[in-house]
């Protein structure tokens, strides 16, 4: 074949110089919603309870979830298996439990309308 | 996502008002654009969410990496470091704007052609950091690029071709 | 970032007016700093007040034969002003040593000297730190402290002060210029930065309620011979673990004046006025460097992680004097120590 052995400029390489590429964060749609994380502030322990009320009441929140209102998870580590997970060790399961594994272990996501009321939001998250 | 059953018996009403917005214009790439924004917004979310110019990326928002860099008024500077409103009136250049009647500007086919990037995520703003340094006119030898561009990082390491690149364009202009 | 208000100053007397009316204002100019602050939520200002509208943007020949530069002059306009590459090249240098070209190209002079120390620990607001938090203790003292101070520290702050600019400023010894409600008055550099004390939470003798006009540099720049050698992790975008300004000014082999200050050692540009003095008559070479490097280290303290600064910094000023003696000065772009 004639690419073999010949230097080839990148198919993606106009789109990547002009700005057009679209990477993951960057599909802006109709009613888009922004994520602040909240982590921890400790490497190891236990969250024993959140005070959201003052979060929830910053105009422009659309909700917050922790680990005590999260969607269903799986528990298993095979169900988080895909062609990349390591043979051993544990997935991120991002907030499962009360469990503190890590320093800056996400522990709540502030869903709001716009990112920087996400973020302000966030700030007002108290943790024990 | 059932947010639905998040929330509590009582809705809980939100007293804590979003902030204020104000009014301002910016020139992009040629193009005057009014918005309204609240002041915390920088002038890269305003280009990325607001404008819908994705073009200048997010990398650290710390004004470390240099991944948004855009021209504000020919110079180039750290658009995440950077309140819209206080660029009421400016002139903003992004990595869309470089191309003029569907021509690649020198510098976006210098890139190409030194195969100047694997990801492409930092890439906009090295071209825009690299625009700001050829109009800058302080840099003459790829030594000289390299500590001029040092506000870009690169995490595939594409560094060599960028200074090849960029050499190459400025020896054209 | 928390919800602030935003206004602009219009004239330097309203800009004075609004910081009085609000101590939890702060101005913003080039925000290289305070934006990132903000992000961080270490600096929660009520109002931001934007400057950048001032008329303080000039680069001007003092009537003594100094330079007097506006406190909006952005970093990179000032090092490459012509009378500053000419006349006070080793400022030119220290500038270029430090930041990026996009931040230079943003950050204020007035705001170079204003920035606050990047200690880690200052930063992270889950953390115990005087500065942030007055008495609530260091982390650094006993945490890990590589990038902090080993001279004037405190029990309660061993934070640096991070400028580059600054450490030529102060060789240079220059005037601060500042405008408050009670009126003008002038700063001496070397009284502008403080030690952090007992107070580490006040980095400067700014008021609350003044704003930097100028800052003016006397007639001596030593063009003739400086350096600004600058020693850090990496070859660039990277801070100071030591750096050094050094100037002299020589009849033959003969120091009549000397100048020699340090960055990335204490809260403030770290300069000795006895060092300086004793350096005068001597002949310029390595005995007389190394005794000026003990001197200017004396009481230097080490931390768990960074007292390999002490010998790292003595010999750092061995080098600067030596390349300010020979006329040789540290090139920013090509990394070679000569």
């Amino acid at each position: 074949m004639s690419y073999i052995g010949t230097p080839t400029s990148r198919i993606d390489g106009h789109a990547k110089v002009t700005g057009a590429a679209k990477y993951a964060g960057e599909h802006n749609v109709d009613g888009l919603a922004y994520a602040a994380v909240v982590t921890s502030t400790i490497a190891k322990g236990r969250v024993a309870r959140f005070d959201l009320s003052e979060a929830l009441r910053v105009e422009g929140v659309l909700d917050i979830l922790t680990h005590e209102n999260r969607p269903p998870m799986a528990r298993s580590t095979s169900a988080y298996k895909d062609d990349v997970a390591p043979e051993q060790g544990e997935p991120l399961r991002p907030l499962y439990d009360d469990k503190i594994l890590f320093n800056r272990q996400p522990i709540a996501l502030v869903l709001a309308e716009e990112w920087e009321i996400a973020r302000f939001a966030a700030s007002l998250v108290r943790v024990d | 996502m059932h947010l639905a059953q998040t929330r509590p018996a009582q809705p809980i009403r939100q007293t804590i008002p979003a902030p204020h917005k104000i009014p301002l214009s910016l020139t992009v790439n040629g193009v005057e654009r009014k918005l309204e924004l609240a002041p915390w917004t920088t002038l890269l979310d305003a280009l990325r969410d607001h404008l819908d110019l994705t073009g200048t990326k997010k990398g650290c928002d710390h004004g470390q990496c240099g991944a948004c860099t855009v021209l504000v008024d020919g110079r180039r500077i750290n658009s995440c470091l950077t309140l819209a409103v206080m660029k009421d009136g400016a002139k903003i250049t992004t990595i869309e704007g470089l191309a003029k009647d569907g021509a690649l500007h020198p510098l976006q086919q210098a890139f190409i052609e030194h195969d100047a990037f694997q990801c492409g995520y930092c890439t906009s703003g090295q071209i825009c950091s690299a625009a700001g340094l050829i109009a800058e006119g302080k840099a003459k030898t790829p030594e000289e690029i390299r500590e001029l561009m040092s506000g870009n990082i690169c995490r595939c390491g594409a560094y060599p071709n960028i200074v090849a690149a960029i050499l190459e364009a400025m020896e054209r202009s | 970032m928390i919800n602030f208000q935003y206004s602009r100053a219009n004239n330097i007397a309203d800009a004075v007016r609004q910081i009085a009316a609000d101590p939890k204002a702060r101005f913003i100019a080039g925000g290289t700093n305070l934006i990132d602050l903000m992000k961080e939520e270490v600096e929660r200002p009520s109002r931001l007040i934007d400057i950048t509208h001032l008329p303080l943007k000039a680069v001007e020949e003092t009537a003594e034969g100094g330079l007097r530069i506006g406190a909006l002059v952005p970093n990179s306009d000032l090092a490459y002003h012509p009378l500053v590459a000419q006349r006070y090249p080793m400022l030119a240098s220290a500038i270029l040593a430090g930041a990026s070209a996009q931040l230079r190209n943003m950050a204020s002079t007035g705001g170079n000297l204003l920035q606050r120390t990047r200690c880690h620990y200052f930063y992270d607001t889950a953390t115990p730190c005087n500065k942030r938090t007055p008495g609530s203790g260091c982390s650094a003292l006993n945490g890990i402290n590589r990038m902090h101070a080993i001279l004037g520290t405190s029990d309660a702050c061993i934070a640096t002060h991070p400028s580059d600019m600054c450490v030529a400023v102060a060789a240079l010894a220059a005037t601060v210029h500042v405008t408050g409600p009670k009126g003008e008055r002038t700063i001496a550099f070397a009284d502008f930065h403080r030690l952090p004390g007992s107070t580490p939470e006040r980095d400067t003798n700014l008021g609350t309620d003044e704003i930097i006009t100028t800052i003016e540099l006397p007639g001596k720049g030593f063009a003739k011979n400086h350096t600004y050698l600058k020693i850090r992790d990496r070859l660039s975008y990277a801070f100071a673990l030591v750096s050094v300004a050094a100037a002299l000014e020589l009849d033959g082999d003969t120091i009549k004046e000397a100048r020699l200050a340090l960055g990335g050692v204490a809260h403030k540009p770290w300069r000795d006025l006895g060092v300086e003095a004793s350096l005068r008559g001597q002949t310029a070479k390595r005995e007389a460097f190394m005794h000026a490097a003990d001197a200017l280290l004396g009481g230097a303290k080490g931390h768990a992680h960074n007292a390999f600064k002490i010998d790292l910094a003595r010999r750092a000023i061995v080098r600067a004097l030596t390349q300010a003696a020979r006329g040789t000065p540290q090139s920013q772009s090509s990394k070679k120590v000569l």
